[in-house]
């Protein structure tokens, strides 16, 4: 392989590729680490949401035509909503149990509920929008070039987005009322219940933040790959990967674990081929859980 | 202030409460002593809706609050010192203390200058991280968080528990200052000797069931209690 024969221009743009997609993949460890630390809900259908929102966005903007802006903020609100419905239907049956219940409750009835949604999605999209389950959308972007490496308008968008998305829920956390119980909660359950914080509160608010987040990264993944249905339970173990590299409840660990998975996605699949992509993450995460398993920027647990 | 009649509390097949009922009178000091196991944390969590109890009632103010969450009970004006004082422990200690104003929000400022004349070393340490402090001043930190509500009944789970002897002196002796300035508290304590020495009125808790009840200088002086808690 032309490890050493590679372009310098060349480097940087895959490099870049890697920052785009990990900011974005440590976006989506953050929501579903930032259920988990709060409500002790894992969410394996998170990676679904993704799917679903990709696929939403593709149904209205590329087969409706529906003007990009208002196609947007179509799937934005619809999460939203979304995020709550699964709140009141798979978070608020399981209150009031031991963590370790709600953990592997929520295990249970999420993984149904992923199933659910690829089974969904590949017999509809099938049968009444293509008979090839695929989503992506393109946009019609000029690239900017920078010293000879080139950067595609859409690329520039995603890391925008995971940008501002990360300072958004930075400043929710530290500055809102909300985020403060939020991370309260997360630190010690029992001693934020004491205080007279809402758990039901605080979990509404975070499904439906983390939903809404979670489905408008999945829009801007079909503007970088195409998804198909059955992409949900591959994004899931993504973000649980990153969540075990970064720490539960760490935003920068979120984002370094997002960002060292991206890469290594985009450099495996460049010098060895696509299909070993996983291998060079899986090894990444067997390190850390072998040498630092509270994650690197986590905290050991008492 | 706070009427507690019939409580009953089990955990699964296991009975942790029998029948209890005993009473917290406006600007008493009443402390619930016994043995470790008695149930003692079971009847304060149970007070404010941590655990479900199987049977009884608990009034406070005039008003029923079994069936209310916690929240609900923190907002009639009830608040817990927990025993290991689940404090956050990433957070500062001013961080902590806000918190605990959640309820009182608009006299956040006032009170928390109200616990940091009260624990001047709260002050100095405001922008430490809680997880960083001594036990002592972890326990000043979980106080002051209770006192952040302004609430009408404060509860205090074992706060003795793990200190230094000199903290502990000092500890009782606020407890004593915020009784005298008309706060009703409610001290469940394994420490014997001070809680007795404090309390206008006790309680004595074994195996879920009060077996003894008096003034606390009554029961201090008591030959089967000084036999069983004190070892004279």
């Amino acid at each position: 392989m032309p490890l050493l024969a590679i372009s310098l221009p060349t480097l940087v743009e895959l490099l870049a590729g890697g920052l785009t997609l990990g900011g974005l993949y440590g976006l989506i460890a953050f929501t579903l680490s930032l259920a988990l630390a709060t409500t002790h809900i894992l969410n394996v259908a998170h990676g679904g949401f993704l799917v679903l929102g990709g696929a939403m966005g593709t149904l209205l903007i590329t087969f409706l035509k529906m003007d990009p802006f208002l196609g947007v903020a179509i799937v934005l609100g619809t999460f939203l909503l979304v995020g709550l419905l699964f709140e009141r239907a798979f978070v608020e049956p399981l209150m009031g149990r031991t963590p370790h219940e709600i953990l592997i409750g929520s295990i249970v009835t999420t993984f149904g509920f992923a199933l659910a949604i690829e089974a969904f999605l590949g017999f509809y999209w099938a049968r009444h929008v293509s008979p090839q389950p695929s989503f992506s959308l393109t946009l019609s972007l000029p690239p900017l070039v920078i010293l000879g490496a080139t950067f595609s308008g859409s690329r520039l968008i995603i890391l925008s987005f995971a940008i501002a998305a990360t300072i958004l829920f930075h400043l929710f956390l530290t500055r809102t009322r909300t985020g403060q119980e939020a991370r309260a909660l997360s630190q010690d359950f029992e001693g934020a219940l004491i205080l007279g914080i809402n758990p039901r509160r605080i979990s509404r608010a975070i499904f439906a933040l983390g939903t809404m987040a979670t489905a408008a990264a999945g829009l801007l993944l079909v503007l970088a790959a195409p998804l198909d249905p059955f992409d949900g339970l591959r994004l899931t173990l993504i973000a649980l990967t990153i969540l075990v590299i970064g720490g539960v409840g760490s935003l920068p660990g979120a984002l370094l674990g997002g960002i060292l998975v991206g890469e290594a996605e985009v450099l495996t699949a460049f010098f060895i081929g696509p299909a070993w992509s996983p291998v060079l993450y899986l090894a990444v995460l067997f390190a850390v859980l072998l040498l630092r398993p509270e994650g690197l920027l986590g905290v050991r647990s008492h | 202030m706070l009427e507690v009649s019939g409580l009953s509390v089990a955990y699964g097949d296991l009975r942790a409460l029998w029948d209890l009922s005993f009473r917290v009178g406006e600007g008493e000091l009443v402390a619930i002593i016994g043995p470790n196991g008695a149930g003692k944390t079971t009847t304060v969590k149970a007070i404010l809706g941590l655990l479900r109890a199987e049977a009884g009632r608990v009034s406070f103010r005039g008003r029923q609050i079994e069936r209310l969450p916690p929240h609900a009970r923190v907002r009639e004006g009830l608040a817990l010192v927990p025993e290991g004082r689940h404090l956050f422990p990433f957070m500062t200690v001013s961080e902590n203390l806000a918190l605990g104003a959640l309820t009182a929000h608009d006299h956040r400022a006032a009170s928390l200058q109200e616990v940091y004349d009260l624990f001047p070393v709260l002050g100095e340490r405001r922008r430490q991280l809680a997880g960083t402090l001594s036990g002592g001043e972890q326990q000043m930190v979980a106080i002051g968080r209770a006192l952040m509500s302004r609430p009408r009944l404060l509860m205090l789970d074992e706060p003795s528990l793990g200190l230094a002897p000199i903290a502990i002196d000092a500890l009782y002796q606020r407890i004593a200052d915020l009784n005298t300035q008309g706060l009703t508290i409610l001290l469940v304590e394994q420490y014997v000797f001070g809680a007795l020495s404090l309390a206008h009125r006790a309680y004595v808790l074994e195996v879920g069931r009060i077996v003894r009840e008096g003034p606390g200088r009554a029961l201090l002086a008591d030959d089967d209690i000084r036999r069983a808690y004190l070892a004279i």
